[in-house]
């Protein structure tokens, strides 16, 4: 199996190390325990942007004392400037949800390829506050709305009014001072397709411009919190803290519309987990620890302990596997000081030891760890994340029949596994309500619409496909099958892809009954960069962006890869 | 209105998907209607057309089937569509010299991209001819003598070959922009979208978006 996975376009791992097969990583359970890594995509950002000496400046700021206005921050890097265009809202309080399909927010933004002149500003202020329901050009890139977190922004404002800093347990309960609850791009709504910024270096891995949308939407929520103070009590307000202010990153309410993204770029989705697993295989591959690199893990170590320490939620399934995650941290730090990075490939016996002894989560905690003191070795990673799907959506129509089917029983055994004739094989269907446009999860036997069924349905398509093609002449090949059997070419399509890569499909039913839908949306996340998962249904979850990362008119002076994990407990702010 | 690439895609796979196309289809349906909008090709109508043609009637009514050297539609009438994926599937062999040759097709404009993809795939520049019209697709993009009128409703044969002389005309690449839509077009599209979408009941919007709790702290 190794042999054959590092044969594959893109692996990236060095001849010998062992990548974990498929089996084990494309499992739902594991991939809903993943966390974020160096590769992530908000660090890879910062990271670059440092390097670049990309600058920041605020040029516009009109905000009344009511919170109500317009900001424009603007990010200068060696070829381009992009602008995060901000509108603060005066939202009633009644109307402020996080759900997708809410309609008025606390503020609005666009990420503007260059600086707007008054003239596109208006046309901004015209469309940007109606998000969905407004139209957008192709200089607009990004589009996103934010809502303050109640508990958190008030108390934030009033006490920087009063020349005091906000309580640090109420700042740490939440995290943040607002919360996107959309990040839109590619081409919704009429914004810039992705294919026009794809070939920028700046833009070139995935989702690199929503996360420089985000990351300056942090920067307006702090700047918002400390301008409302001032406004309110000119004579006595504070400005925040900056160790404090480092503290707060962005919150994120996130629900299935995460789900068929992944599904549904199976190419994509392979190339973030082949990175993730050369990085893990190029550190296993280590005959020895160095110094430097087993401090390195040890640091990363005590911080993820913090982490974890800090990471509170009412979800029972989630509270259970922190509670777990921080007794394998334990156990992962009791073993490290026993010895266990004097051993001869360390990295790689540490490795074995968390299959037999840590959950998942600490497995895949362990993971990010191992691979955190080694950015030399794998932060080019990074780059090999983007891929253009078009050339591998043509089918190669020459394969055939007889090593179509040899292909499946190989690379989908799992899914011939499967009994889809048992209701609880297809109890669930995946679909998009007419009402908002969203995707959604219906229940088969009790609601109407799976005759509607959105495609996350590979498991029952392979299987049924498997079928099919034994039923036709072996020595056929896929053109004359195909022919006959249009309703094959997704299937067939995508087991191509998967051959490719093997970690191009998930390997768990979408549809079955006990399928977690937040597992899917947490994986994504994880290649986000987001820490705090916070689940608040099997469906809908938060999360928080760029906690302790630099801020824009921090990021020339600071070290802008050292944030993911809380800093250290001695430089803790008092 | 001017609508994105994406926008033009997505829609077209949901109004394929609405007409019935099986989604594998639906999808490559969505690929040659961006395709035709970022090569600027006045195609629009022609997909609309289409998928009028194929609504509620099913694939093997429209499926291509040989007569001697030719492919056909098995009612008379080819749909551009599957002769060009059926044209795709067989890139290989056309790129080795074999013609692919229709009879009667309808809208052959929407051909065009399964050609494109023939070409990405095995390198070979192809010509693809009906009456009035010859196109050459390679590297370079897409060729054409000036003036051509490629808005065909339908032609009586269609040649899709391996090209051996030179390009002749002018090129056309592909834009990374939007384009402007017929607001009445773009209605018809989302008509046959809107079958795909799932009315909302009370239990689906609170049990299928997952907000069984309070959102707002």
């Amino acid at each position: 199996m190794n042999e054959a996975l590092r044969l594959l376009d893109g692996s990236h791992a060095p001849p010998g190390a062992p990548l974990r097969p498929p089996e084990t990583v494309m499992r739902l359970e594991r991939l809903g325990a993943f966390h974020q890594t160096r590769l992530s995509f908000m660090r890879a950002l910062l990271r670059r942007l440092k390097a670049e000496g990309w600058e920041f400046e605020r040029p516009r700021w009109d905000i009344s004392a009511e919170g109500v206005g317009v900001a424009v921050y603007r990010a200068r890097g060696p070829e381009r400037s992009y602008s995060l265009v901000a509108f603060a809202h005066d939202l009633d309080p009644a109307l402020r949800s996080d759900r997708v399909i809410a309609d008025a927010w606390d503020a609005t933004f666009v990420l503007y390829d260059g600086a707007p002149n008054a003239s596109e500003l208006v046309r901004l202020g015209a469309n940007v506050p109606l998000q969905e329901a407004g139209r957008f050009r192709a200089s607009d890139l990004i589009l996103s709305r934010a809502n303050r977190s109640v508990r958190l922004f008030e108390h934030v404002v009033a006490a920087l009014a009063a020349g005091r800093q906000p309580d640090a347990e109420t700042l740490d309960a939440v995290g943040y001072l607002m919360r996107t609850t959309a990040v839109y791009g590619n081409g919704k709504f009429g914004l810039a397709d992705r294919d026009r910024i794809a070939d920028r270096p700046e833009f070139a891995g995935p989702f690199r411009a929503e996360m420089l949308t985000v990351w300056l939407i942090r920067a307006f929520t702090v700047d918002l919190a400390e301008h409302l103070a001032a406004a309110r009590a000119p004579a006595t307000a504070a400005p925040l803290d900056r160790a404090i202010r480092r503290t707060l990153g962005v919150g994120n309410a996130t629900g299935l519309g995460l789900g068929p993204f992944i599904a549904n770029h199976p190419a994509l989705f392979g190339r973030w987990i082949m990175a993730r697993e050369a990085a893990l295989a190029r550190v296993r591959d280590l005959a020895e620890a160095s110094p430097e690199t087993a401090a390195g893990f040890r640091v990363a170590l005590a911080r993820a302990r913090a982490l974890a320490a800090a990471w509170r939620v009412d979800d029972e399934r989630q509270s259970a596997r922190i509670a777990a995650l921080e007794e394998d941290l334990a156990a992962l730090a009791a073993h490290t000081e026993g010895g266990a990075l004097d051993e001869p490939t360390p990295w790689e016996a540490l490795y074995a030891w968390s299959e037999a002894e840590l959950s998942l989560e600490g497995q895949e905690m362990l993971v990010s760890l191992l691979i955190e003191p080694h950015g030399a070795l794998v932060d080019e990673l990074a780059e090999t994340m983007a891929i253009d799907e078009a050339p591998l959506f043509r089918i190669d129509a020459t394969q055939g029949v007889a090593e179509t089917i040899e292909a499946i029983a190989d690379r989908f055994d799992w899914a011939l596994e499967i009994d889809f004739a048992s209701p609880e094989a297809q109890a669930r269907f995946w679909y998009v309500s007419e009402e908002k446009l969203e995707p959604r999860l219906g229940e088969r036997a009790r609601e109407p619409g799976g005759d509607r069924e959105q495609p996350l349905t590979m498991a029952r398509d392979v299987a049924t496909l498997h079928a099919a093609l034994g039923a036709f002449d072996p020595d056929a090949t896929l053109a004359e099958f195909l022919l006959v059997h249009p309703e094959y070419r997704r299937a067939v399509r995508r087991v191509q892809i998967a051959l490719r890569n093997p970690y191009a499909e998930i390997r768990g039913n979408l549809l079955a009954a006990d399928m977690v839908p937040l597992d899917l949306l947490r994986c994504k996340l994880s290649f986000f960069g987001a820490t705090r998962f916070d689940p608040k249904s099997d469906r809908w979850l938060r999360i928080t962006m760029y906690q302790h990362a630099p801020y824009p008119d921090e990021l020339a002076e600071a070290e802008p890869d050292d944030w993911a994990y809380p800093p250290p407990p001695q430089s803790e702010p008092a | 209105m001017t609508y994105s690439l994406n926008e033009i895609e997505t829609m077209a796979v949901k109004a394929g998907r609405g007409v019935g196309l099986p989604w594998g289809m639906a999808e490559e349906a969505g690929k040659a209607a961006r395709w035709l909008a970022a090569h600027r090709q006045p195609a629009l109508d022609a997909f609309v057309g289409l998928l009028d043609l194929v609504d509620r009637r099913t694939y093997g009514d429209l499926a291509p089937v040989r007569k001697g050297q030719r492919w056909v539609g098995r009612e008379g009438l080819l749909c551009a569509m599957t002769a060009g994926i059926t044209l795709c599937d067989r890139a290989e062999a056309l790129a080795s010299g074999q013609r692919f040759h229709t009879g009667r097709i309808a809208f052959p404009v929407l051909s065009l991209p399964f050609v494109a993809a023939a070409h990405d795939a095995t390198g070979v520049p192809f010509s693809i001819t009906w009456p009035g019209v010859s196109i050459g697709i390679d590297a370079a993009g897409l060729h054409s003598a000036p003036g051509t009128d490629v808005r065909a409703v339908a032609a009586d044969e269609m040649v899709c070959e391996r090209r051996s002389a030179p390009p002749v005309g002018d090129v056309v690449q592909a834009e990374t922009s939007g384009v402007p839509i017929d607001p009445a077009l773009w209605s018809r599209l989302d008509a046959y979208a809107q079958r795909t979408y799932v009315p909302a009941s009370d239990a689906s919007r609170q049990r299928g978006a997952g907000a069984e709790v309070d959102d707002n702290d």
